[in-house]
């Protein structure tokens, strides 16, 4: 199977601001990618630039190998057959949603046009609403129009800005659900931006992390949650406690923490991420750490420890068992996916 | 106080206003109800075609040049860059300061068949009259250009704000949808400012429905003038009355069918990131440079350098004294004019927003029907219900009290200030209207649930969110009333003079060059709130 | 709020500027509504005022919106004295019952009768005769006799004149209805339509400009705009004016049309002998020398000597019509003109 999108080795500058560079990426035929990351760092530039809005200095875009981007040379957006949906939806407030659905279709007949409107308004649920403007409907309705008429000319490509930062908490995983499956059964190969990682974990099939212009892992969601390449990857994805600790003579984790599996020698130092939920709470266990915080998330408590040493780690507990700040919580570790990381980032 | 009889309070004050301000338009209408003389057969007969075919002519030319003159530069300023372009931004809205009669005289002296341009095409190639063809300035196709030059700023100042509002999503919606950059001008952006196109266009319809200087002295026979002619010559007030009705009800027909065609659409400024502007280049950018600059010469730089000239010939013969009182006078009633605009457009607009219903909707339309009433027509409006009233009130105070009280408004800085309100209060209630609805009504909810009264909502949340509409309020009207004639030549009081009534009297008297001083101090005046008024939209649309 | 007194005495100030700038309550003052034009008029009613010490308040506009004003303002208006350009609007006002008799032989015997209404209700002031310009190097003065014959065949395309919307063309015409009748003068002005070099613009002045420059042979204008263009200082417009001549048309017959500029008094006149006086003032010959040196007019009698320009376009007939018939006749006048198709 073909790369239907390929990046490589992308930069994309603003005057002399380089945004993202040497970003490389491939996305398969009906995949779903996602670029992930804090804002600044890069991800909306390099969608932009993929979808022919914003020119690359360096590397290349092909879709289906078809060259779209280059240095000095790029295709217009309007010829990339690419399709996207745009952070604030950006509907034509002029045109009902049938209209605004059938835009991009001019090429075709009144008829078969007419007929297309229909397909996509009865694919996102909206077949009542195409007289309707987009001010009459809500939030949650508009993004759906988006999405209709962004996959209306069957792009090649269907680029996602931020589809749902404007939507309630509530709305938000429920829909990405919803897209994820109306995408599928479409066949439609997409690539989605997003800071928020529940977005990405529910839609994408393969994310790229990003900080500062570059990439800092590519994966899917379980690599990427598991086996983080590096402490920014740890503590953007998931909550994670990365601690500095020094291997014992005998080879043990320092602090009373526990029997040490890695390949570490002795004296050595290392990088350890701990997921909250790995830190468990145990009547018996021997390591009894004092509470310095907790927040209350309904069926557990997240409690921040102090380590000996003053290193903090968390602990996501059962919250029937309550404790106050400041009086110990016994825990053991459950160190079977332990993670060490290497990489400085 | 109550909320309902606060409410009643509102609606009983915006009724009233409404009611004062479209009387002499009423009174202008009801003439329809009283019997048609037989100066209307001689109309009919002869010239109401005449009338009727250059009027349609002259809005029809004025509309289509302006709106090209406007829309073209607002979207060389707004969507593209080129050198000069910040210069250009805010030098484009000084044709606004030019009044189209004035500019009119200057064109005639410098294009006419004995001006200095045909007599040095005759010098230098010999030729004699009729050996070549010259575009004649005084003609509907001069009017047209005179009017057009000096409105399209109304075009521009609007449709470039818009454009500039409208952001870059929206454009880039359409391009990843498989349009090309002209298509997605056409389909998206165009549309999304038409109605800003549409209310520039209006106030430039109105401007040119109501001139009566320029097509009077280009001899163009138009609506304006057959009304002057029909009172004048024929000395029949009746049947021009009758004719300015006739032309109120061509204003209703615009204004409905604008309104009708913008229909159910809501437009809200839309996306925060200014579009990215199209870098112009080379031969490219020297063009735009150059259409700029035509613009700006043909409807602002040449006219003012002819009256520059004029002026320092007859500089010496000036009496300074009486100058300065003229320039006193005017500078004084176009502040207080504008300021009364500008209060009772707040009344009126915000009276609408707490109460929506079609009776208040339909009193503020009608009391801003004014502006495309010519001011020979609306003075005349306010002189008759005044004088009517005054000599009532002072019969009854003879009839009871045996004192007379003469003429207590007839004749009066308050009458002309009046009639200034009813000309120019749709200039500041579209503006004062417009930054209302940029103002979310949750503002609005949210300080009254938050425990103020209506007032107070307009003191603290609207005043401060509206100051760039109503400083541009304020700027419009009070440019507008420097440059007013026909009314303050009929309803100024004794001893009262202005420089436009001063310009106008030379100027009529054939003597271009002694109305020059005047004419071009209306312009110096005019300048400085049309270049505060460009500033603070630069600011307000802030783009990098 | 702290300071409600300066904000009231403001407030009144305010007040008071706006409504009481017409409560003429003074002692010796004349109120004047002018269709003259401020600087043709000014100086000499500051004359006025300095030897008999009465104050002139003045308004100027034009002679049906003044009338207008004072029909709207009626027996309250606070005017004692309307000056008009042309006999046409006095006719309209006395008409209209906004003026009064006066009875004054001072005027009765400055003013000639032709040139005032029968009743004392107004009275001429200046004389203002139109004319037949030419270029000299194109036309000889002896083709030229009198208005009628501009409409002759041999002045195709030769003939500036400006539109039909001008008092004076209108003035001019109602004294050809009174003199040749409904008929002929429709028939001449349908030939002299046909004559036009150019479609009717501009004023008078740009009528001689277009004669000087050769835009066309001939032009019908008031004669005190050719000696405004000659006196006036500006050195195009003398270079223009040197380039024509002035021919007095019908000397023959009836004489050259001449309308009158005249005052009235006003009915609701509060200062009915100061406006009076101020007639008479206007009407002495000190004044009327004054009118005929700065306006280039003619005074209302030939016995009244005139500047050096003035003088040497020499001595005219004018027409004995009664001017009252200028006004009388100004509404036919412009419908005619309208059938004519005269723009």
């Amino acid at each position: 199977m073909s790369n239907q999108l390929h990046i490589s080795a992308v930069d994309v500058c603003y005057g002399e601001d380089r945004v993202v560079s040497g970003v490389s990426l491939a996305l398969e035929s009906g995949e779903i990618g996602c670029l992930l990351g804090p804002s600044g760092c890069g991800k909306t530039s390099l969608l932009r630039a993929i979808g022919g809005f914003e020119p690359v200095t360096a590397g290349a875009i092909t879709l289906h190998g078809r060259l779209l981007s280059e240095p000095g040379r790029q295709v217009p957006p309007e010829l990339r057959r690419i399709g996207m949906v745009f952070q604030d939806y950006a509907l034509f407030p002029h045109l009902n949603i049938g209209d605004n659905v059938g835009y991009g279709l001019h090429q075709l007949g009144r008829a078969e046009r007419q007929v297309r409107i229909d397909e996509l308004l009865t694919l996102v649920g909206l077949e009542a609403s195409a007289k309707a403007m987009p001010h009459e409907l809500s939030g949650g309705q508009q993004q759906r129009v988006a999405l209709a008429r962004a996959l209306a000319p069957q792009p090649e490509l269907l680029l996602l800005d931020e589809p749902f930062s404007n939507l309630d908490q509530s709305l938000r995983e429920s829909l990405a659900a919803e897209v994820r499956a109306l995408l599928k059964a479409q066949q439609v190969t997409a690539l989605m931006v997003t800071h928020d990682q529940h977005e990405a974990f529910a839609l994408a099939d393969n994310i790229t992390l990003m900080r500062e212009g570059r990439v800092v892992q590519q994966g899917t969601a379980y690599e990427l949650y598991h086996q983080p390449a590096a402490p920014f990857a740890a503590e953007f994805i998931g909550q994670g406690n990365v601690l500095d600790l020094e291997i014992t003579e005998q080879g043990e984790l320092p602090l009373g923490l526990g029997p040490y599996s890695g390949s570490a020698p002795p004296g050595s130092r290392i990088r350890l991420l701990i997921r909250p939920d790995d830190v468990k709470h145990a009547d018996d266990a021997t390591l009894r750490l004092p509470i310095t915080a907790r927040s209350f998330r309904g069926a557990h408590y997240l409690y921040e420890l102090s380590l000996p040493d003053g290193q903090r780690i968390t602990s996501l507990t059962p919250s029937h068992v309550s404790l106050s700040v400041g009086e110990l919580l016994p825990i053991h570790l459950d160190l079977r996916d332990l993670v060490e990381l290497q990489q400085q980032i | 106080m109550s909320p309902a009889s606060g409410r009643l309070l509102w609606r009983s004050a915006l009724l009233l206003c409404a009611l004062l301000l479209a009387l002499p338009v009423l009174v202008i209408i009801t003439s329809l109800f009283s019997p048609f003389g037989p100066a209307w057969d001689h109309l009919r007969e002869t010239v109401l075609t005449d009338y009727l075919t250059n009027t349609l002519w002259l809005v029809l030319g004025v509309g289509m040049l302006a709106t090209f003159l406007g829309v073209s530069t607002a979207w060389l300023n707004a969507c593209c860059d080129y050198p000069g372009r910040r210069f250009f931004d805010w030098a484009l809205m000084l044709p606004l300061a030019m009044p189209a009669y004035i500019i009119a005289y200057t064109y005639t002296g410098l294009l006419d068949y004995p001006g200095p341009v045909q007599s040095a095409l005759r010098e230098s190639f010999g030729w004699g009259y009729g050996d070549y063809w010259f575009p004649p300035i005084r003609s509907l196709g001069g009017a047209i250009a005179m009017l057009a030059l000096v409105l399209y700023p109304y075009i521009y100042l609007l449709t470039r704000i818009a454009l500039l509002e409208q952001g870059a999503a929206l454009a880039e919606a359409s391009r990843s949808l498989g349009l090309g950059p002209w298509q997605t001008f056409r389909r998206v952006t165009l549309p999304l400012v038409r109605p800003a196109i549409a209310a520039g266009l209006s106030l430039v319809l109105m401007e040119t429905l109501a001139d009566f200087g320029t097509v009077d002295y280009f001899g163009v026979a138009a609506f304006t003038t057959g009304i002057f002619r029909t009172w004048y010559g024929l000395g029949d007030l009746n049947s021009a009355a009758q004719l300015a009705a006739l032309l109120l009800l061509f204003i209703f027909v615009l204004f409905a069918a604008e309104r009708a065609s913008r229909g159910r659409m809501r437009f809200y400024p839309h996306s925060k990131r200014p579009p990215p502007r199209i870098p112009l280049r080379g031969t490219r950018a020297i063009l735009a440079m150059v259409f700029a600059a035509i613009v700006l010469i043909l409807g602002f730089a040449l006219p003012a350098f002819q009256l520059s000239i004029w002026a320092l010939q007859r500089w010496a013969t000036t009496d300074t004294s009486a100058f300065l009182s003229l320039v006193t006078n005017t500078f004084t009633v176009a502040a207080a004019a504008s300021l009364l605009c500008l209060l009772v457009a707040l009344l009126l607009a915000y009276g609408r927003r707490l109460h929506p219903r079609p009776l208040e909707t339909m009193a503020v339309r009608v009391s801003s029907m004014g502006y495309a009433v010519p001011g020979t027509v609306i003075a005349v409006g306010v002189m008759i219900p005044f004088g009517t009233f005054d000599n009532w009130f002072d019969g009854q105070m003879r009839d009871h009290f045996g004192v007379s009280t003469g003429l207590l408004l007839s004749g009066t800085l308050a009458a002309l200030l009046f009639a200034y309100v009813v000309r120019f209060l749709s200039v500041s209630l579209q503006s004062v209207e417009s930054g209302l609805t940029r103002v979310r009504p949750a503002y609005d909810e949210s300080a009254r649930a938050l425990g103020d009264g209506p007032l107070r909502v307009l003191g603290r949340v609207h005043l401060p969110l509206l100051r760039g509409s109503l400083l541009t309020a304020l700027l419009l009207v009070f440019v507008d009333v420097l440059k007013e004639l026909p009314a303050t030549l009929i309803l100024r009081p004794f001893n009262f003079n202005t420089l436009a009534v001063r310009s106008y009297e030379l100027a009529s008297d054939e003597r271009l060059a002694d109305a020059a001083l005047p004419a071009l101090t209306i312009v110096a005046i005019g300048l400085l709130p049309v270049i505060l008024l460009t500033r603070s939209q630069m600011r307000e649309t802030a783009d990098p | 709020m702290n300071q409600p007194p300066l904000a009231g005495r403001t407030f009144f100030a305010l007040l008071s500027t706006l409504f009481c700038l017409n409560t003429a309550a003074q002692a010796a003052e004349v109120n004047v509504y002018s269709a003259r034009k401020e600087a043709l008029i000014k100086p000499l009613l500051d004359q006025f005022s300095e030897e008999t010490g009465i104050t002139v308040n003045l308004v100027t506009g034009s002679g049906d919106a003044l009338l207008t004003r004072l029909q709207s303002e009626g027996r309250n208006s606070p005017a004692d004295l309307l000056l008009t350009t042309d006999a046409g609007r006095l006719y309209r006002a006395q008409e209209a019952g906004v003026l009064q008799a006066v009875a004054s032989e001072t005027l009765n015997t400055a003013v000639p009768a032709h040139l005032r209404s029968e009743d004392g209700f107004w009275y001429g002031l200046s004389v203002r005769a139109r004319v037949i310009v030419y270029a000299p190097d194109r036309v000889q003065p002896e083709q030229l006799s009198t208005y009628e014959t501009l409409a002759e065949p041999q002045w195709k395309g030769r003939v500036c004149i400006r539109s039909s919307g001008n008092i004076y063309n209108q003035s001019l015409v109602a004294s050809m209805l009174a003199a040749d009748g409904e008929a002929a003068t429709s028939e001449w002005m349908k030939g002299l339509v046909a004559n036009f070099a150019r479609p009717p613009q501009g004023g008078d002045r740009d009528q001689i400009k277009a004669v000087a420059a050769g835009q066309c042979d001939v032009a019908v204008v008031n004669s005190y705009y050719l000696g405004g263009m000659i006196t006036g200082g500006d050195t195009a417009e003398q270079a223009a004016a040197a380039k024509v001549a002035l021919f007095w048309p019908n000397q023959s017959g009836r004489g050259a049309h001449v309308n009158v500029s005249g005052a009235g008094v006003t009915k609701a006149a509060k200062n009915h002998d100061q406006a009076v006086a101020l007639i008479e003032f206007l009407a002495r010959d000190a004044s009327q020398q004054w009118y005929a040196q700065t306006n280039n007019e003619f005074p209302i009698r030939p016995d009244i000597p005139v500047s050096p320009t003035l003088a040497s376009w020499g001595a005219f007939k004018g027409d004995a019509l009664n001017v009252t018939e200028l006004g009388s006749r100004n509404a036919e006048a412009v419908k005619a003109m309208d059938r004519a198709g005269w723009k």
